[in-house]
Protein backbone atom coordinates (compact mmCIF):
# COMPACT_ATOMS: atom_id res chain seq x y z
CA UNK A 1 0.00 0.00 0.00
CA UNK A 2 2.79 2.20 0.77
CA UNK A 3 4.00 1.67 -3.01
CA UNK A 4 0.95 2.83 -4.13
CA UNK A 5 0.92 6.01 -2.40
CA UNK A 6 4.32 7.22 -2.63
CA UNK A 7 3.53 6.61 -6.71
CA UNK A 8 0.26 8.92 -6.18
CA UNK A 9 2.77 11.38 -4.00
CA UNK A 10 5.09 11.38 -7.05
CA UNK A 11 2.52 11.32 -9.91
CA UNK A 12 0.92 14.81 -7.93
CA UNK A 13 4.28 15.90 -7.81
CA UNK A 14 5.92 15.73 -10.77
CA UNK A 15 4.03 14.31 -13.80
CA UNK A 16 2.69 17.92 -15.09
CA UNK A 17 4.17 18.75 -18.03
CA UNK A 18 6.94 21.90 -18.92
CA UNK A 19 6.14 24.63 -20.85
CA UNK A 20 8.32 23.40 -23.62
CA UNK A 21 7.56 19.79 -23.70
CA UNK A 22 3.47 21.03 -24.64
CA UNK A 23 5.29 23.26 -26.73
CA UNK A 24 6.74 20.56 -28.71
CA UNK A 25 4.08 17.52 -28.09
CA UNK A 26 1.59 20.57 -30.01
CA UNK A 27 3.75 20.86 -32.92
CA UNK A 28 4.64 16.95 -33.09
CA UNK A 29 0.68 15.82 -33.19
CA UNK A 30 0.02 18.87 -35.96
CA UNK A 31 2.21 17.33 -38.06
CA UNK A 32 1.61 13.54 -37.42
CA UNK A 33 -1.99 14.48 -37.92
CA UNK A 34 -1.25 16.00 -40.89
CA UNK A 35 1.21 13.31 -42.18
CA UNK A 36 -1.76 10.77 -40.54
CA UNK A 37 -4.64 12.51 -42.36
CA UNK A 38 -2.27 13.49 -45.95
CA UNK A 39 -4.93 11.66 -48.01
CA UNK A 40 -8.61 12.50 -47.29
CA UNK A 41 -8.21 16.13 -48.43
CA UNK A 42 -11.71 15.76 -50.23
CA UNK A 43 -13.27 12.85 -52.58
CA UNK A 44 -10.69 10.81 -54.95
CA UNK A 45 -8.87 13.78 -56.70
CA UNK A 46 -11.07 16.39 -55.88
CA UNK A 47 -10.13 19.02 -53.15
CA UNK A 48 -12.29 19.76 -50.47
CA UNK A 49 -10.97 22.07 -47.96
CA UNK A 50 -14.13 21.01 -45.50
CA UNK A 51 -13.80 17.45 -45.80
CA UNK A 52 -9.56 17.71 -45.36
CA UNK A 53 -10.51 20.26 -42.05
CA UNK A 54 -12.56 17.85 -40.38
CA UNK A 55 -10.78 14.34 -41.33
CA UNK A 56 -7.66 16.91 -39.71
CA UNK A 57 -9.28 17.51 -36.74
CA UNK A 58 -9.95 13.88 -36.26
CA UNK A 59 -6.40 13.16 -36.99
CA UNK A 60 -5.45 15.58 -34.30
CA UNK A 61 -7.84 13.95 -32.03
CA UNK A 62 -6.53 10.62 -32.53
CA UNK A 63 -2.56 11.34 -32.70
CA UNK A 64 -2.72 13.69 -29.58
CA UNK A 65 -4.34 10.85 -27.59
CA UNK A 66 -2.34 7.96 -28.88
CA UNK A 67 1.03 10.36 -27.73
CA UNK A 68 -0.28 11.20 -24.21
CA UNK A 69 -1.17 7.49 -23.39
CA UNK A 70 2.64 7.13 -24.41
CA UNK A 71 4.26 9.34 -23.43
CA UNK A 72 1.91 9.15 -19.71
CA UNK A 73 2.71 5.47 -19.16
CA UNK A 74 6.51 6.07 -19.58
CA UNK A 75 6.04 8.54 -16.97
CA UNK A 76 4.23 6.77 -14.80
CA UNK A 77 6.73 4.00 -14.87
CA UNK A 78 9.63 6.17 -14.68
CA UNK A 79 8.58 8.22 -11.42
CA UNK A 80 7.86 4.68 -10.22
CA UNK A 81 11.22 3.88 -10.47
CA UNK A 82 12.63 7.41 -9.29
CA UNK A 83 13.41 9.56 -12.44
CA UNK A 84 11.44 11.81 -13.77
CA UNK A 85 10.95 11.68 -17.48
CA UNK A 86 11.04 14.50 -20.10
CA UNK A 87 10.18 14.08 -23.77
CA UNK A 88 11.65 16.19 -26.28
CA UNK A 89 10.38 16.47 -30.15
CA UNK A 90 13.33 15.51 -33.43
CA UNK A 91 12.80 17.93 -35.61
CA UNK A 92 14.74 16.14 -37.64
CA UNK A 93 12.16 12.90 -37.97
CA UNK A 94 9.03 15.05 -37.90
CA UNK A 95 10.56 17.10 -41.15
CA UNK A 96 12.17 13.69 -42.77
CA UNK A 97 8.07 12.66 -42.43
CA UNK A 98 6.92 15.43 -43.82
CA UNK A 99 8.94 15.21 -46.82
CA UNK A 100 8.18 11.45 -46.93
CA UNK A 101 4.30 12.02 -47.13
CA UNK A 102 4.79 14.80 -49.75
CA UNK A 103 6.83 12.35 -52.10
CA UNK A 104 4.60 9.07 -52.01
CA UNK A 105 1.65 11.40 -52.31
CA UNK A 106 0.87 10.10 -48.84
CA UNK A 107 1.28 6.41 -49.22
CA UNK A 108 4.20 6.07 -46.66
CA UNK A 109 3.55 7.87 -43.42
CA UNK A 110 6.71 7.95 -40.71
CA UNK A 111 5.93 8.32 -37.06
CA UNK A 112 8.94 9.45 -35.70
CA UNK A 113 8.09 12.36 -33.13
CA UNK A 114 10.57 12.23 -30.62
CA UNK A 115 12.20 10.77 -28.15
CA UNK A 116 12.75 11.10 -23.89
CA UNK A 117 15.49 11.41 -21.45
CA UNK A 118 15.33 11.03 -17.35
CA UNK A 119 15.85 12.92 -14.31
CA UNK A 120 17.56 11.43 -11.57
CA UNK A 121 15.12 11.98 -8.42
CA UNK A 122 17.83 11.58 -6.25
CA UNK A 123 15.63 11.04 -2.96
CA UNK A 124 12.88 8.66 -4.65
CA UNK A 125 15.97 6.73 -5.90
CA UNK A 126 17.36 6.05 -2.25
CA UNK A 127 17.45 2.05 -1.67
CA UNK A 128 17.63 0.68 -5.06
CA UNK A 129 20.42 -1.17 -6.48
CA UNK A 130 22.20 0.49 -9.74
CA UNK A 131 21.31 4.03 -7.58
CA UNK A 132 22.19 6.33 -10.85
CA UNK A 133 20.34 6.22 -14.41
CA UNK A 134 21.33 3.36 -16.32
CA UNK A 135 20.31 1.87 -19.45
CA UNK A 136 18.88 -0.93 -18.17
CA UNK A 137 16.49 0.92 -16.07
CA UNK A 138 15.69 3.21 -19.36
CA UNK A 139 14.92 0.26 -21.73
CA UNK A 140 12.09 -0.79 -19.48
CA UNK A 141 10.93 3.07 -19.38
CA UNK A 142 10.74 2.92 -23.35
CA UNK A 143 9.55 -0.30 -23.74
CA UNK A 144 6.22 0.55 -21.39
CA UNK A 145 5.35 3.46 -23.66
CA UNK A 146 5.52 0.68 -26.67
CA UNK A 147 2.82 -1.70 -25.23
CA UNK A 148 0.59 0.98 -23.76
CA UNK A 149 0.57 1.76 -27.44
CA UNK A 150 0.03 -1.71 -28.40
CA UNK A 151 -2.78 -2.96 -25.71
CA UNK A 152 -4.67 0.96 -26.53
CA UNK A 153 -5.28 -0.70 -29.64
CA UNK A 154 -6.29 -3.90 -28.79
CA UNK A 155 -8.52 -1.86 -26.01
CA UNK A 156 -10.25 -0.27 -28.70
CA UNK A 157 -10.79 -3.38 -31.35
CA UNK A 158 -12.65 -4.79 -28.34
CA UNK A 159 -14.40 -1.95 -28.17
CA UNK A 160 -15.24 -1.69 -31.86
CA UNK A 161 -17.27 -5.05 -31.13
CA UNK A 162 -19.75 -2.94 -29.70
CA UNK A 163 -19.12 0.35 -31.14
CA UNK A 164 -18.66 0.32 -34.93
CA UNK A 165 -16.53 3.43 -36.16
CA UNK A 166 -14.39 4.80 -39.00
CA UNK A 167 -12.58 6.48 -36.04
CA UNK A 168 -12.14 3.79 -33.75
CA UNK A 169 -10.69 2.31 -37.18
CA UNK A 170 -8.35 4.92 -37.92
CA UNK A 171 -7.18 4.77 -33.72
CA UNK A 172 -6.38 0.90 -34.13
CA UNK A 173 -4.55 1.65 -37.19
CA UNK A 174 -2.63 4.53 -35.71
CA UNK A 175 -1.55 2.90 -32.81
CA UNK A 176 -0.53 0.21 -34.58
CA UNK A 177 2.09 1.72 -36.73
CA UNK A 178 3.05 4.00 -33.62
CA UNK A 179 3.79 0.64 -31.68
CA UNK A 180 5.77 -0.72 -34.73
CA UNK A 181 7.69 2.49 -35.78
CA UNK A 182 8.53 2.95 -31.59
CA UNK A 183 10.69 -0.30 -31.92
CA UNK A 184 12.92 1.54 -34.82
CA UNK A 185 16.72 0.96 -32.59
CA UNK A 186 17.59 4.94 -33.81
CA UNK A 187 18.43 7.42 -31.35
CA UNK A 188 16.08 9.17 -30.09
CA UNK A 189 13.01 6.28 -30.76
CA UNK A 190 12.08 4.10 -28.05
CA UNK A 191 13.47 1.27 -29.54
CA UNK A 192 17.31 2.34 -29.33
CA UNK A 193 16.77 2.72 -25.46
CA UNK A 194 15.28 -0.80 -25.54
CA UNK A 195 18.04 -2.13 -27.58
CA UNK A 196 20.63 -0.68 -25.57
CA UNK A 197 19.20 -1.28 -22.42
CA UNK A 198 19.23 -5.12 -23.04
CA UNK A 199 19.24 -6.74 -26.34
CA UNK A 200 16.85 -9.74 -24.80
CA UNK A 201 14.20 -7.43 -23.87
CA UNK A 202 14.24 -5.96 -27.31
CA UNK A 203 14.11 -9.32 -29.16
CA UNK A 204 11.03 -10.30 -26.51
CA UNK A 205 9.16 -7.03 -26.81
CA UNK A 206 9.90 -6.61 -30.80
CA UNK A 207 8.61 -10.42 -31.35
CA UNK A 208 5.50 -9.70 -29.50
CA UNK A 209 4.97 -6.12 -31.08
CA UNK A 210 5.19 -7.21 -34.57
CA UNK A 211 3.28 -10.63 -34.04
CA UNK A 212 0.46 -8.38 -32.10
CA UNK A 213 0.03 -5.85 -34.76
CA UNK A 214 -0.17 -8.45 -37.65
CA UNK A 215 -3.04 -10.58 -35.53
CA UNK A 216 -4.81 -7.03 -34.24
CA UNK A 217 -4.64 -6.01 -37.91
CA UNK A 218 -6.98 -9.44 -39.11
CA UNK A 219 -10.20 -10.91 -37.97
CA UNK A 220 -9.36 -12.93 -35.23
CA UNK A 221 -10.31 -11.97 -31.48
CA UNK A 222 -8.73 -9.70 -29.39
CA UNK A 223 -7.71 -11.84 -26.57
CA UNK A 224 -6.50 -14.53 -28.92
CA UNK A 225 -4.41 -12.25 -30.41
CA UNK A 226 -2.88 -10.97 -27.61
CA UNK A 227 -2.57 -14.84 -25.94
CA UNK A 228 -0.65 -15.86 -29.37
CA UNK A 229 1.86 -12.67 -29.43
CA UNK A 230 2.70 -13.50 -26.06
CA UNK A 231 3.57 -17.00 -27.30
CA UNK A 232 4.91 -16.33 -30.17
CA UNK A 233 7.21 -13.77 -28.62
CA UNK A 234 8.38 -16.07 -25.96
CA UNK A 235 9.16 -18.85 -28.45
CA UNK A 236 11.05 -15.89 -30.81
CA UNK A 237 13.43 -14.40 -27.32
CA UNK A 238 14.07 -18.51 -26.39
CA UNK A 239 15.23 -19.02 -29.95
CA UNK A 240 17.38 -16.09 -30.10
CA UNK A 241 18.92 -16.77 -26.94
CA UNK A 242 19.75 -20.07 -27.99
CA UNK A 243 20.84 -19.25 -31.40
CA UNK A 244 22.85 -15.84 -31.06
CA UNK A 245 22.97 -14.48 -27.66
CA UNK A 246 24.30 -17.90 -25.74
CA UNK A 247 26.73 -17.69 -28.28
CA UNK A 248 27.54 -14.03 -28.20
CA UNK A 249 28.52 -14.38 -24.44
CA UNK A 250 30.48 -17.52 -25.04
CA UNK A 251 33.55 -15.35 -26.78
CA UNK B 1 45.15 -1.05 -49.57
CA UNK B 2 44.88 1.68 -52.11
CA UNK B 3 47.78 2.83 -54.50
CA UNK B 4 50.12 4.52 -52.64
CA UNK B 5 49.67 2.57 -49.79
CA UNK B 6 46.90 4.07 -48.41
CA UNK B 7 44.39 2.82 -46.59
CA UNK B 8 40.61 3.03 -47.65
CA UNK B 9 39.80 3.21 -43.87
CA UNK B 10 42.39 6.47 -43.96
CA UNK B 11 41.11 7.53 -46.68
CA UNK B 12 37.59 7.75 -45.68
CA UNK B 13 38.50 9.68 -42.78
CA UNK B 14 40.62 12.26 -43.71
CA UNK B 15 38.27 13.09 -46.73
CA UNK B 16 34.75 12.10 -44.83
CA UNK B 17 33.48 15.49 -45.42
CA UNK B 18 33.95 15.17 -49.67
CA UNK B 19 32.65 11.47 -49.43
CA UNK B 20 29.68 12.39 -47.33
CA UNK B 21 29.28 15.84 -49.63
CA UNK B 22 28.94 13.67 -52.37
CA UNK B 23 26.53 10.99 -51.09
CA UNK B 24 23.90 13.31 -50.00
CA UNK B 25 24.58 15.36 -53.37
CA UNK B 26 23.08 12.23 -55.12
CA UNK B 27 20.34 12.28 -52.39
CA UNK B 28 19.82 15.33 -53.18
CA UNK B 29 19.11 14.74 -57.08
CA UNK B 30 17.08 11.35 -56.27
CA UNK B 31 15.02 13.52 -54.49
CA UNK B 32 14.73 16.28 -56.86
CA UNK B 33 13.87 13.89 -59.40
CA UNK B 34 11.26 12.47 -57.08
CA UNK B 35 9.93 15.73 -55.91
CA UNK B 36 9.46 17.37 -59.55
CA UNK B 37 7.92 14.07 -60.73
CA UNK B 38 4.68 15.41 -58.92
CA UNK B 39 4.74 19.24 -60.00
CA UNK B 40 6.95 22.15 -58.89
CA UNK B 41 4.77 23.26 -55.92
CA UNK B 42 6.18 19.95 -54.25
CA UNK B 43 9.38 20.31 -55.32
CA UNK B 44 9.14 23.66 -53.99
CA UNK B 45 7.81 22.65 -50.32
CA UNK B 46 10.20 19.61 -50.14
CA UNK B 47 13.52 22.33 -51.13
CA UNK B 48 11.98 23.79 -48.27
CA UNK B 49 11.66 21.33 -45.69
CA UNK B 50 15.28 20.20 -46.75
CA UNK B 51 16.48 23.80 -45.82
CA UNK B 52 15.16 23.44 -42.38
CA UNK B 53 17.10 20.01 -41.93
CA UNK B 54 19.65 22.11 -43.42
CA UNK B 55 19.09 24.58 -40.25
CA UNK B 56 18.83 22.35 -37.51
CA UNK B 57 22.17 20.45 -38.19
CA UNK B 58 24.24 24.04 -38.90
CA UNK B 59 22.91 25.11 -35.35
CA UNK B 60 23.83 22.15 -33.82
CA UNK B 61 27.01 22.68 -35.12
CA UNK B 62 27.09 26.42 -34.29
CA UNK B 63 29.73 26.94 -31.72
CA UNK B 64 31.87 23.99 -33.45
CA UNK B 65 33.53 23.09 -36.53
CA UNK B 66 31.01 24.51 -38.92
CA UNK B 67 32.57 24.16 -41.99
CA UNK B 68 32.19 20.48 -43.53
CA UNK B 69 28.67 20.53 -42.53
CA UNK B 70 27.89 24.16 -44.87
CA UNK B 71 30.00 21.99 -47.60
CA UNK B 72 27.21 18.72 -47.50
CA UNK B 73 24.44 21.23 -46.75
CA UNK B 74 25.27 23.29 -50.32
CA UNK B 75 26.08 20.09 -51.67
CA UNK B 76 22.44 18.54 -51.34
CA UNK B 77 21.38 21.58 -52.40
CA UNK B 78 23.55 21.34 -55.71
CA UNK B 79 22.24 17.49 -56.18
CA UNK B 80 18.80 19.22 -55.67
CA UNK B 81 19.18 21.72 -58.47
CA UNK B 82 20.75 19.33 -61.19
CA UNK B 83 17.78 16.74 -60.29
CA UNK B 84 15.14 19.76 -60.86
CA UNK B 85 13.37 19.92 -63.95
CA UNK B 86 9.87 21.98 -63.31
CA UNK B 87 10.20 24.67 -61.51
CA UNK B 88 12.70 27.90 -61.37
CA UNK B 89 16.01 27.25 -59.74
CA UNK B 90 16.16 30.71 -58.45
CA UNK B 91 13.21 30.07 -56.30
CA UNK B 92 14.48 26.83 -55.10
CA UNK B 93 17.70 28.08 -53.87
CA UNK B 94 15.49 31.20 -52.29
CA UNK B 95 13.42 28.85 -50.43
CA UNK B 96 16.16 26.71 -49.43
CA UNK B 97 17.99 29.82 -47.93
CA UNK B 98 14.92 30.68 -46.24
CA UNK B 99 14.34 27.09 -44.81
CA UNK B 100 17.64 27.52 -43.60
CA UNK B 101 17.47 30.47 -41.88
CA UNK B 102 13.69 29.65 -40.62
CA UNK B 103 14.86 26.78 -38.40
CA UNK B 104 17.92 28.41 -37.36
CA UNK B 105 16.31 31.42 -36.40
CA UNK B 106 13.77 29.21 -34.28
CA UNK B 107 16.49 27.49 -32.39
CA UNK B 108 18.32 30.40 -31.52
CA UNK B 109 15.58 32.36 -30.13
CA UNK B 110 14.34 29.55 -28.35
CA UNK B 111 11.05 29.07 -29.58
CA UNK B 112 12.01 25.08 -30.60
CA UNK B 113 14.13 23.02 -28.90
CA UNK B 114 14.88 19.37 -29.38
CA UNK B 115 16.75 16.48 -29.29
CA UNK B 116 20.54 16.13 -30.05
CA UNK B 117 23.56 13.55 -30.16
Amino acid sequence: MAEVVDLADKIKRYFMFTPLEIRSLIIAVLITAFVFSFREWGYGDNFSLRIGAFNYFNAILIVGLSFLVHISIQRIWSLGIGYRQEWKMWTFGLLLSLIMVFLTNGAIWLILPGGFFVHHLAGHRLGWFRYDINYWALGLIAVTGTFATIFFAALFKALGVFVANSLIEKLITFNIAYALYSLIPLPPLDGSRTFYGSRMLYAFSTSFILAAAILLSSSIGVGIALLSSFFIGVVLWVLYYIFFENAAWGY
Amino acid sequence: MLRGGIKLSELLFKNWAEFVFFIIMVVGFAVSIWASSYSAAISYIVVFLSGMMGGRLLYERKHRLTFPYAIIVIGFLIGYLIGSYYGSKKVIVILFGLGVLFSYQLRKKGYIRDVFF
